[in-house]
């Protein structure tokens, strides 16, 4: 319960977080103009001339390569002689793979390992392989920074309920997520992804019985259950259901820029994931790595992220784009994904499993 | 005295020389497969049943410290346990109720009869297996959801129902074992189609003078005489359904039918840390065990072997049946199979292609329809690299399987026949991988070479090593089956014309199996090309391959760009297709 409490305050905080940091976000833009005049700056800069001496910074994670064809151009303007070497691939196997070559005495050729959430990296935390560093909140000014400083936030990912707007209207569509569970919606109208990550972020807030019980009546609707997010969203633009959970804001945003009839309700909580960067102990470019994942942080490399693909920070001090502004405007209270709240979210994630055929 | 040997003791002796090199080099052979089989099996079954007793909760199995029956007795106490061995059993059933009889009808069809264009409809069969899983089970939903899917949409305007759902279900466990049962077919077909093409019809036609009609004939000649390949295929297709996880994923949760590879699934997939191996071990092991089980029932059932060979030495004629009648309905009924499990599908991966997002076939969507899917692909840097490492590993991984495979197949058939219970160990062991969850073999590589000085990990040949150990199992059963239509006596004629063994398997062996050998030459490379979870725990940059790429591709929500990967999938697999044929064409031509 005092975990539940804790995690209420932590939403709600981040709720309004948005108002008083979005000033920030101003002050923040200038951040690459103004690096070499504060003392961050100055910190920046002292980083930066020891990564251009390391020369490169290999990055393993899932973002898509073309983010880093565009990171890497904006870099050779502004901070030239920084190479990204990138391998995308989902994280899991990267976990594995850096364990098992670690505990064989030889370290992954990787500096920097990022995933799609904070969840997925907990084993490099568990065995001490991230490094901490402070440089990310002290001299880049960047807040989402968690596990004691061994993780920076690359973007957020934002679970929303989704709908589709030719078979629903705004006014319809549900508000809250015991909405969902109407009977209205019975009837394969909803699609949910199996992993019931959203349930298992609201078992955070609203303890796992009552989690468990609303995903128990919703799962009673009989509706479509499929894997994986981008299945999800395709689902929901095909008119295949009318009512989509388990799929991303910045997807339904990107569907509907390409003329699909989509949108989504920022119900309150609202669950959002965070995708993480974390520096390995065994990196061979340390300080490339630690610049990189920091000025991608920042104000500049948000923007570029935005530009390419519409993934960003959508809550906290350097929050941008379309569905921050909504986040933003409808302020619902947020359970973030932190350090704190993903070994409670695997919990729960495991007993709702059972629900589709876990057997522990 | 004359001390020199006779003529005759020199002629005895060169002969007993003669043999004994003969044998070595063909014990040399038996020893080396024996070994390179055990050593490709022996490691992922080891972390198989050593992690199925380990805690491996956050662990990974050569971290626990902790030994324990814990996983199995998961298995056994949880409820949900026996509805998913009852599902299991029930999907299995009625895929293979579905694609088995198929794949059967359709090889002898193609193989056995006259009917037309008996080549084209062959290659067009298949097409499905050359669509990536994914693709294809998402194909399949467009087709058949009872909202959007165009079939459906089809019917209810044809027949005038009202409403806006049905008439046909996907989302059940009919509609899960026709999709599973329609996904066996062409690979079923390979396996059996060389079998059919190998069959003397001289039998049938004794059958027929005698005066048993076509379905006594059939009961009691063809099918007896096709026993080994048809139980070779059944036991095979058990495992493959029992183990495959894309229909399920796709249609089984929302059918609400959990099954084992649910239940593996759940294990391995839980995206929040370390896969429950453990867990999924124990479940595989129990897989393991019903393969044990099936590979001694298939022994006892093919014990006499040397009755179901066909080609022998006394004339060995395949020809073709003339349906007289039935040539019409015959090729309807291919047709037919032809447009629903072929083209529909294609056409849908196709339009997928050419959509920004998935749409249902309209006006609308048709006017958003864009070829930038096809340029666009080309701006990522690694899509060149991509196709040719995945080309270099089909190709490898093809040639490396069929070698073995063959080799497997002669000692399991001829020794065999001598009672030697190496050949039950290998046919035994060459079975198993299938058991083997896939990320449970690419863990095992990683965890042993790593450590091994052996320098090929991080290269396209650990890939490569797992792909042989995994398509082993389908390769030994194909070539396995067909050998035993080849008698044994062909080899003894050669070999007592003074050849060589290695050339009597060159010359004479592997001549007669070539259609079976083209056959999973084709199949092992088409899965090569699209095998995702050994190559995602063993691609690096430089071993990136297009599964992978179609995979991060969809997860970063561009279909259309996955989907034209996927067309251009096909038509690589089109080229091998073509490659085999070209060399089929020309061994007919040598042979006449």
């Amino acid at each position: 319960m005092l975990e539940a409490r804790s995690y209420m305050k932590s939403a709600r905080t981040v709720a309004v977080a948005p108002i008083i940091l979005g000033l920030l976000v101003w002050a923040n833009a200038g951040f690459a103009q103004d690096k070499g005049k504060s003392a961050g700056g100055d910190a920046v800069a002292q980083l930066y001339a020891a990564a251009k001496k390391e020369g490169t910074v290999v990055i393993w994670g899932p973002t898509d390569a073309i983010i880093y064809q565009r990171m890497q151009e904006a870099l050779d303007k502004q901070y030239p002689g920084i190479k990204i070497e990138h391998f995308e691939s989902i994280p899991e196997p990267l976990v594995q793979r850096i364990i098992a070559e670690s505990q064989a005495g030889k370290p992954a050729a990787v500096d920097v390992i990022q995933s799609g959430s904070l969840r997925a990296l907990r084993p490099l935390i568990d065995r001490d392989m991230l490094a901490p560093y402070p440089g990310w909140e002290k001299d880049f000014g960047l807040d989402a920074v968690y596990a004691g400083q061994r993780f920076v936030g690359a973007y957020n990912l934002t679970l929303p309920i989704s709908y589709n707007t030719k078979m629903v209207s705004a006014k319809e569509a549900p508000k809250s997520w015991e909405d969902l569970a109407d009977a209205k919606w019975k009837g394969r109208k909803i699609i949910i992804e199996a992993r019931l990550v959203p349930f298992s972020m609201l078992g955070t807030e609203w303890g796992k019985a009552k989690a468990a019980e609303l995903t128990k009546r919703i799962l009673s609707q009989q509706p479509l259950i499929v894997q994986g997010g981008t299945t999800v969203a395709n689902a929901l633009a095909g008119g295949q259901v009318s009512i989509a959970v388990g799929t991303y804001a910045y997807t339904i945003e990107r569907l509907k820029r390409q003329g699909a009839a989509v949108d989504w309700v920022p119900v309150s909580p609202l669950p959002v994931l965070t995708s993480a960067e974390g520096v390995l102990k065994t990196a061979a470019h340390p300080n490339a790595a630690r610049f990189f994942a920091g000025w991608m942080g920042t104000a500049e490399g948000q923007k570029i992220r935005y530009a390419t693909t519409g993934q960003a920070m959508e809550v906290g001090r350097n929050a941008i784009g379309s569905v921050a502004e909504r986040i933003k405007a409808a302020q619902p209270a947020v359970i973030l994904e932190t350090d704190k709240t993903f070994a409670t979210i695997l919990e729960i994630q495991r007993e709702l499993g059972k629900m589709l055929g876990a057997l522990r | 005295m004359n001390t020199a040997p006779s003529a005759a003791a020199k002629n005895v002796q060169l002969r007993s020389w003669s043999i004994a090199r003969k044998l070595s080099v063909r014990s040399l052979t038996l020893g080396l497969t024996l070994l390179i089989v055990t050593y490709l099996v022996l490691i992922p079954l080891f972390m198989l049943l050593y992690a199925s007793v380990k805690s491996t909760e956050d662990k990974l199995p050569f971290e626990s410290t902790v030994t324990t029956l814990g996983n199995y007795a998961a298995v056994f106490t949880s409820p949900s346990t026996l509805p998913i061995f009852l599902n299991t059993l029930l999907f299995t059933a009625g895929s293979l109720a579905v694609g088995l009889p198929l794949a059967i009808l359709l090889a002898w069809l193609l193989e056995r009869t006259a009917i037309p264009a008996r080549a084209w409809i062959a290659n067009l069969i298949l097409v499905p297996m050359t669509i990536p899983s994914l693709l294809s089970a998402i194909s399949w939903i467009q087709l058949l959801d009872p909202r959007i899917g165009l079939v459906n949409v089809v019917l209810r305007g044809v027949l005038g129902l009202s409403g806006d759902t049905g008439p046909l279900d996907i989302y059940s466990l009919s509609g899960m074992c026709f999709v599973q049962g329609l996904r066996l077919v062409p690979s079923a077909y390979l396996m059996i189609a060389a079998s059919f093409r190998a069959m003397d019809p001289s039998l049938e036609e004794q059958s027929a003078m005698a005066g048993r009609g076509a379905a006594q004939t059939t009961l009691r000649i063809t099918l007896p005489i096709m026993r080994p390949a048809l139980l070779a295929m059944l036991i095979y297709y058990i495992i493959v359904v029992i183990e495959s996880f894309d229909i399920p994923g796709l249609l089984g949760f929302t059918a609400r039918i959990r099954v084992l590879s649910t239940a593996i699934y759940w294990a391995t997939h839980s995206e929040v840390g370390l896969p429950d191996y453990g867990l999924a071990s124990a479940l595989g092991a129990m897989v393991l065990a019903v393969a044990l089980l099936l590979m001694w029932l298939y022994q006892r059932l093919t014990a006499h072997q040397e009755r179901f060979a066909t080609i022998t030495g006394k004339g060995y004629r395949p020809r073709q049946v003339r349906l007289g009648a039935w040539t019409a309905p015959a090729v309807v009924f291919c047709l037919l199979y032809v447009l629903i499990a072929v083209l529909l599908p294609f056409l849908m991966l196709l339009w997928t292609s050419v959509q920004p997002f998935y749409a249902p076939p309209s006006a609308e969507s048709l006017a958003r329809a864009t070829l930038e899917g096809y340029t666009n692909i080309w701006r990522d840097r690694s899509i060149v690299r991509a196709l040719w490492n995945t080309t270099v590993l089909a190709l490898v991984t093809a040639v490396a399987t069929i070698l073995l495979a063959v080799l497997v197949s002669w000692f399991v058939v001829r020794r065999r026949s001598q009672g030697s219970g190496l050949a039950n160990y290998l046919a035994t062991v060459s079975f198993l991988p299938q058991c083997v969850p896939s990320i449970v073999i690419g863990l095992a590589l990683i965890f042993v070479y790593v450590r091994f000085p052996i320098p090929i990990y991080g290269t396209l040949w650990i890939i490569a090593l797992a792909m042989t150990t995994r398509y082993l199992a389908y390769s030994s059963r194909a070539t396995t089956a067909a050998l035993m239509q080849v008698h044994g006596e062909l080899e003894e004629a050669s070999q007592m014309s003074g050849a060589p063994w290695t050339r009597t398997l060159h010359r004479i062996t592997m001549p007669l199996l070539a259609p079976a050998m083209i056959n999973v030459f084709f199949w092992v490379a088409v899965h090569a090309m699209q095998e995702l979870s050994m190559a995602l725990m063993l691609y690096n940059p430089d071993t990136v391959v297009v599964s992978t790429m179609i995979w991060s591709m969809w997860q970063n929500g561009r279909t259309a760009d996955a989907a034209v990967l996927g067309v251009i999938l096909i038509l690589l697999s089109a080229l091998l297709l073509l490659g085999g044929q070209a060399v089929s064409y020309l061994r007919r031509g040598s042979d006449a």
